[in-house]
């Protein structure tokens, strides 16, 4: 649980109704299809979903990457669909970072990891009021201190993930979004990982968002939406998983529910005692079986 | 940011080692251009002052001597101070003709002529043999040849006696006097500006012979009233720098005009002045035009590097931008990696553009004048520079602005851009237009087109539009290709042609190779053309391997001259040209026919076998000569008195004889004065003629309006007695001809001589009594047309065309050619003296132009095939053309460059390519040809795509690069090159690119099977 007493410097971040489509040559993808999602500033969220269900272009719309189809997507008070690029790229360079899949692709290979922590600083740096820490600082807020000098290529693999992340957090954003951080880490890596998020809310009290296949990791951040075929399917909250209602009010079935009723079953509903009652039926007035 | 560009570069050295070299070229040829430029007009200023005579570098001031005046003291005190030629040496002298130098004051009267001749600082410029220099008055030095041929030593007393001009005739100007021989001296350099071209030892067009030097105090002491004061003002080579040379003509000039009553200005400096300057704006003309195509070529290779480079880095950029940093900032990042390589390069660019210019200098002609390290080029490289950067921003702005999610995914980039289609379209269209500018330029017979504006660029211009033209069609026909050879299995080749379609820089491989390609092979075609248009015009031009200009002579006496030298006609043959007064009458050359085969060389392009010629132009059976074998002439002669004349005194006039010895030289004239009568007898003697002599003219000197007609009935000799003109030929027509304003009418027993009608203002009337039947055969090249010309004596004969030729040996493609002896055999009057030449041919002995001495041809000059060559290799055009060769080598060492750097960043992802292609089981065989065909195929492409731009080029702009520099050319020159001339450079630079290519493969294989 998180705890309501650490003061918040993070960004909430609302999707009401995102839609995204692919345009290609081979014809249309929709990508999301209507995601309703809220993070509440300071939360940890993991991002989780078979692969194609959407994770990443939800992830990219947030980073302000892509712009959405259709829906609205708000980091803190800004509407990324109504922002110039320009705008945007501030907004990245101060409030928003994101630490690809892939340490290694996050950083420049031939300079140094306080090197790589000052470029990412350069933009929140010449902007008025915002105090930055210092590389060495940030490198110990993920268990990296006195490696500043050190190249990429030179750390073992959880150490480049956090290099990563330390990296993602230089400019101090408000809002950080992590693919897949610990895809091809040992346990050991993966904690190591886990931890430097964890410290990172907790210290600065940052949002964090992250895509993983990984359930323990979605079980460690506290919630875990899953995507599934671009909407939002269901959450974990606590250990306890929940089907999600969209706002057009649909729900997901989990998918070993949807095993036994296919697409196209009809069911009535019941509500009493303040629970809902899902009773399939075939549809010709007769009784439920 | 500096410390992070820095990272870059340590991380990239080999890009940046890349741009770094391709900045040097860019630099370095754009530097290059204007001080190879510089450095040709030094080399043409150069070579032509070297090759110039003392005469072309001589400012020659006469005027007459004043027998009381001590040497020349005073005579230029007024011109010394007005020609004021700084820089310039100035050689005062004089002379005196005299006859002499004898032993025997006795003989002085009949001996030889020569000249009495003094000069500031003589004994400086000569070599004492025997006896010492001048030191006094009454002293005089004599040449070797002369002490030689008189049998006269030093401490010898020898005695000459002065002579002027008077009435047409040499008559004695004073008493001998007696001058003691100081010394025998040869010049020390004949030829050296000091003698300002004054033809003291080979004897003066007057005849005379070697002259004889004696000190300015013997002058006055020397009986004469005619003498010569001469200053001669010779630049020396420094003072003669362009600037001064482009002043020099008019400050002659103005002297001229200025002193034309008391003096006499000659000087050649004009022409020279005139020749350096054409030949130094042609090669400041010529010289860029070999550069730009360079410089673009390396900034494309930038272009190239940049683009390929930025390529490779796009993810590097996207995840810069992903991080928010300003715009600036990431232009700042990505440009300034290749910004300090060029940075670096400016430097040593220019340098070394200096140093490549240098030495070609050096090597071609000596000097590296003019290609001195100066700041003077720095406009061009700053310029080169400037391109240089705006190319890689150019090149790396397309990457810039592309969203950030596409460089991070690294997707396909946008299709080809409109502006990349407007900038070819662009090209295209500064191609068609200069080329029309160049088409619609004038032009001049072997010179230069008007190159200035866009027409200097049409060879570039064009080959780059037929490259980008073409690269068009490469990517979807290696497509059509890749997926016919997939389809049929030809795996291998098919591999190839997708990497060809896909790569991102096929396009741009591809047109450097090509421009490179056509480049080279444009510029040989130039060599070629411009080698084969020099050859012909020297052989054809000067008409023989050795040429020998003898003084004015007349034509017998070079016939008999070098029929004595070479009785078999072998090696030596007299020829004139012959000044035609008509302006539509081509000119003429008169050549000693029965020699047209064997001397003279002899090109296809003259169009007949110079059998044939010879044959054509050669005498028939000539008429019998009219021959005087005794010591007295008797003519039988009457004057008719003009009717209605109303005097009573008889009418006299004089009548004069004409006989040339037959084995001999020279012209004796028999004089009647006063005859008179209806017809009388007249004798006169004529010694010299018992071998001898042929009756060439009868002259009536000083006819007046008096005298209606002479009749001359007969012309006999006496001792022993005989008829030489019978009645019989006085009265044949065929047998003599009037020069103008003279009518002979025969036919009536007798010749009539009288004026032509309507002519009055001569008197002298002549008629020339020939030995071969007019007209005159001629061979023609040309549209000429008329049925007659000027011939030796300057009076118009009528010609019988018997031949066609392509061209005139000497005289071109708009001449006519005559046989000399058979022109003099046509004669009306007395023919008059004009220079002759005797060619040489190949067979001609080492000694050939002594010998022709020794038959008494004076010899002023000698030339041949070697030194006009070597005059023409001097002029701006082909020296420019050597650096054009440069040019071109270094486009293609770049082009080999390019594909090394395409492969080297290829070569990566292709070897993985093929190596997981491999692991699927794809043979080493296809592995190999996928591999080579890669590149090859460009290669091959690009090739033949550059050999057909260079064509194109060529149809649209050869004929309009010159190739000399004055326009005396008389020729057209050839505009198509000898196809093995341009193949040969062509496919070595091919097979450079096909190594190149080959070795690009080879390293992807190793790659391939390593990864």
């Amino acid at each position: 649980m998180r705890d309501e007493t650490r003061a918040t410097a993070g960004l909430a971040v609302n999707c009401r109704r995102v839609v995204h489509i692919y345009r290609g040559e081979a014809g249309d993808v929709v990508a999301l299809a209507g995601v309703d999602l809220s993070i509440a500033a300071g939360e940890m969220i993991a991002l989780v979903g078979p692969s194609g269900s959407g994770k990443s272009t939800l992830i990219t719309l947030l980073a302000g990457l892509m712009r959405p189809s259709a829906g609205r997507v708000m980091i803190g008070t800004y509407d990324i669909g109504k922002l110039s690029d320009a705008e945007i790229s501030r907004l990245r360079g101060t409030q928003i970072g994101v630490v690809l899949q892939g340490a290694a692709r996050n950083l420049l290979p031939y300079a140094s990891l306080s090197r790589n922590i000052w470029l990412a600083q350069t933009r929140a740096a010449a902007t008025k009021g915002v105090r930055l820490d210092d590389p060495e600082r940030i490198l110990d807020l993920v268990g990296l201190g006195g490696q500043g000098d050190a190249l990429v290529g030179q750390l073992p693999p959880g150490a480049r993930q956090r290099a990563a992340l330390a990296v993602g957090i230089a400019a101090g954003p408000g809002l950080l979004l992590v693919d897949e951080p610990t895809s091809q880490l040992d346990t050991a890596g993966r904690d190591e990982v886990v931890h430097a998020l964890e410290t990172v809310n907790a210290e600065r009290g940052t949002t964090i968002v992250v895509v993983t296949h990984d359930g323990e990791v979605g079980e460690r951040l506290g919630r875990a939406v899953t995507i599934r075929d671009g909407r939002v399917g269901a959450e974990g909250r606590g250990g306890q998983d929940f089907a999600v209602v969209a706002g057009d009010g649909t729900i997901q079935l989990p998918p070993e529910v949807l095993g036994d009723f296919p697409p196209g079953t009809l069911f009535t509903v019941d509500r009493s005692d303040g629970a809902v009652t899902l009773v399939p039926g075939d549809g010709d007035g007769a009784a439920p079986r | 940011m500096t410390a992070l560009v820095f990272s870059m570069l340590r991380a990239r050295w080999g890009q940046a080692l890349t741009v770094f070299l391709l900045g040097v070229v860019a630099v370095a040829a754009a530097v290059a251009g204007p001080v190879a430029s510089r450095a040709a007009q030094a080399a043409a200023l150069r070579l032509e002052i070297d090759a110039a005579t003392s005469q072309e570098r001589t400012v020659s001031v006469t005027t007459s001597l004043d027998p009381g005046q001590d040497g020349a003291a005073r005579a230029f005190d007024n011109v010394t101070k007005l020609l004021q030629l700084p820089g310039f040496d100035s050689v005062r002298g004089g002379e005196l003709l005299v006859s002499g130098p004898v032993a025997q004051p006795a003989e002085v009267i009949l001996a030889p002529l020569s000249r009495l001749v003094f000069r500031d600082h003589l004994c400086e410029h000569v070599v004492v043999l025997s006896g010492r220099c001048l030191s006094g008055s009454l002293e005089a030095m004599i040449g070797e040849e002369t002490a030689r041929r008189e049998g006269i030593s030093a401490g010898q007393s020898i005695t000459v006696l002065a002579r002027k001009a008077q009435d047409g005739e040499l008559v004695s100007d004073g008493r001998p006097v007696q001058l003691t021989v100081a010394g025998i001296y040869r010049p020390a350099d004949e030829r050296e500006a000091y003698w300002g071209g004054r033809r003291y030892f080979s004897a003066g067009e007057g005849g005379t012979d070697e002259v004889i030097f004696i000190a300015p105090s013997t002058v006055k002491l020397v009986e004469h009233t005619v003498g010569v004061a001469t200053l001669d003002v010779v630049a020396p080579a420094p003072a003669l720098t362009p600037e001064r040379l482009a002043a020099l003509p008019g400050e002659i000039e103005t002297m001229r005009r200025a002193y034309r009553d008391s003096y006499s200005i000659t000087s050649d400096l004009p022409a020279l002045a005139q020749r350096v300057q054409t030949g130094q704006r042609l090669a400041g003309q010529l010289v860029p035009v070999a550069f730009l195509p360079l410089a673009a070529i390396s900034i494309f290779a930038i272009y190239l590097a940049v683009g390929y480079g930025i390529v490779a880095r796009r993810h590097e950029l996207g995840l810069v931008a992903l991080r928010g940093v300003s715009r600036r900032r990431r232009w700042l990042l990505a440009a300034g990696e290749t910004a300090l390589p060029l940075l670096a390069a400016v430097p040593v660019g220019y340098v070394v553009g200096h140093l490549v210019v240098a030495g070609i200098a050096d090597l071609r002609w000596g000097s590296t004048q003019g290609a001195e390290l100066s700041l003077a080029s720095l406009p061009y490289a700053a310029a080169a520079l400037a391109v240089a950067l705006a190319v890689v921003l150019l090149g790396q702005r397309r990457v810039l602005a592309q969203p950030v999610v596409e460089l991070l995914r690294g997707g396909p980039r946008g299709r080809a851009a409109w502006q990349a289609f407007a900038l070819e379209a662009l090209v295209a269209v500064l191609a068609v237009v200069a080329t029309v500018q160049l088409r619609l330029a004038g032009t001049t017979r072997g010179g230069a087109a008007d190159l200035a504006g866009l027409g200097l660029l049409v060879p570039g211009l064009l080959t780059v539009a037929v490259a980008l033209v073409a690269s068009r069609a490469l990517l979807p026909v290696a497509g059509l290709f890749a997926r016919w050879a997939l389809r049929t299995g030809r795996l291998g080749t098919g591999l190839a042609a997708v990497q060809v379609a896909r790569r991102p820089g096929s396009q741009r491989l591809f047109v450097l190779l090509c421009v490179a390609s056509a480049m080279l092979a444009f510029v040989a075609a130039g060599t070629d053309v411009a080698e084969q248009a020099r050859e012909q015009r020297v052989l054809v031009q000067t008409g023989a391997p050795r040429v020998v200009t003898l003084a004015p002579t007349d034509p017998r006496v070079a016939i008999e001259a070098t029929h004595r030298v070479d009785p078999e006609g072998a090696w030596a043959m007299a020829v004139t040209t012959v000044p035609q007064s008509d302006p539509d009458t081509p000119p003429m050359l008169a050549v000693d026919a029965s020699r047209l085969v064997s001397v003279p060389v002899w090109r296809d392009e003259y169009g007949v076998p110079p059998q044939e010629v010879a044959r054509a132009l050669a005498p028939p059976q000539q008429l019998a000569p009219f021959v005087l074998t005794g010591d007295t002439v008797v003519v039988e002669a009457g004057v008719r008195p003009e009717p209605g004349g109303g005097s009573r005194a008889p009418v006299r006039t004089d009548l004069e004889l004409e006989f040339v010895p037959v084995n001999g030289l020279g012209t004796i004239t028999v004089a009647f004065r006063g005859i008179s009568g209806e017809r009388q007898r007249w004798t006169a003697p004529v010694p010299g003629c018992a071998e001898g002599c042929r009756l060439t003219g009868i002259t009536l000197p000083h006819l007046t309006r008096e005298v209606d007609a002479v009749t001359v009935y007969e012309i006999g000799q006496l001792g022993p007695t005989g008829v030489v003109a019978p009645a019989a030929a006085l009265a044949d027509a065929s047998r003599w001809r009037a020069a103008e304003g003279t009518s002979a009418v025969a036919g009536t027993g007798a010749l009539d001589i009288t004026f032509a009608p309507g002519l009055v203002s001569t008197t002298r009337l002549r008629v020339g009594a020939i030995t071969a039947p007019s007209p005159v055969p001629v061979a023609l090249a040309g549209d000429f047309a008329a049925g007659a010309v000027t011939s030796l004596d300057g009076q118009r004969v009528r010609v019988d065309h018997r031949l066609r030729l392509g061209m005139i040996p000497r005289l071109g493609i708009d001449a006519v050619l005559v046989d000399l002896a058979y022109l003099e055999a046509t004669l009306a009057d007395a023919p008059s003296r004009q220079r002759f030449e005797v060619w040489l041919g190949e067979a001609a002995p080492p000694d050939a132009v002594d010998r022709l001495r020794d038959a008494g041809l004076v010899v002023l000059d000698e030339t041949g095939v070697a030194q006009t060559r070597a005059a023409l290799l001097r002029q701006g055009p082909a020296l420019a053309i050597q650096f054009h060769a440069a040019a071109a080598l270094f486009g293609v060492l770049l082009a080999l460059g390019g594909l090394g750097l395409v492969s080297a960043v290829d070569r990566r992802q292709r070897a993985t390519e093929l190596a997981a292609l491999r692991v699927q089981g794809l043979r080493r065989r296809t592995l190999r040809r996928a591999a080579l065909w890669g590149y090859l195929s460009v290669v091959v492409a690009a090739c033949l795509a550059g050999l057909g731009g260079a064509a194109v080029a060529w149809a649209a702009a050869g004929d309009r690069l010159p190739i000399f520099a004055d326009t005396d050319t008389v020729l057209d020159p050839p505009n198509w090159p000898q196809w093995p001339a341009v193949v040969g450079p062509w496919a070595a630079a091919g097979a450079g690119m096909v190594l190149a290519a080959t070795l690009a493969a080879w390293l992807l294989r190793r790659a391939a099977n390593r990864a």
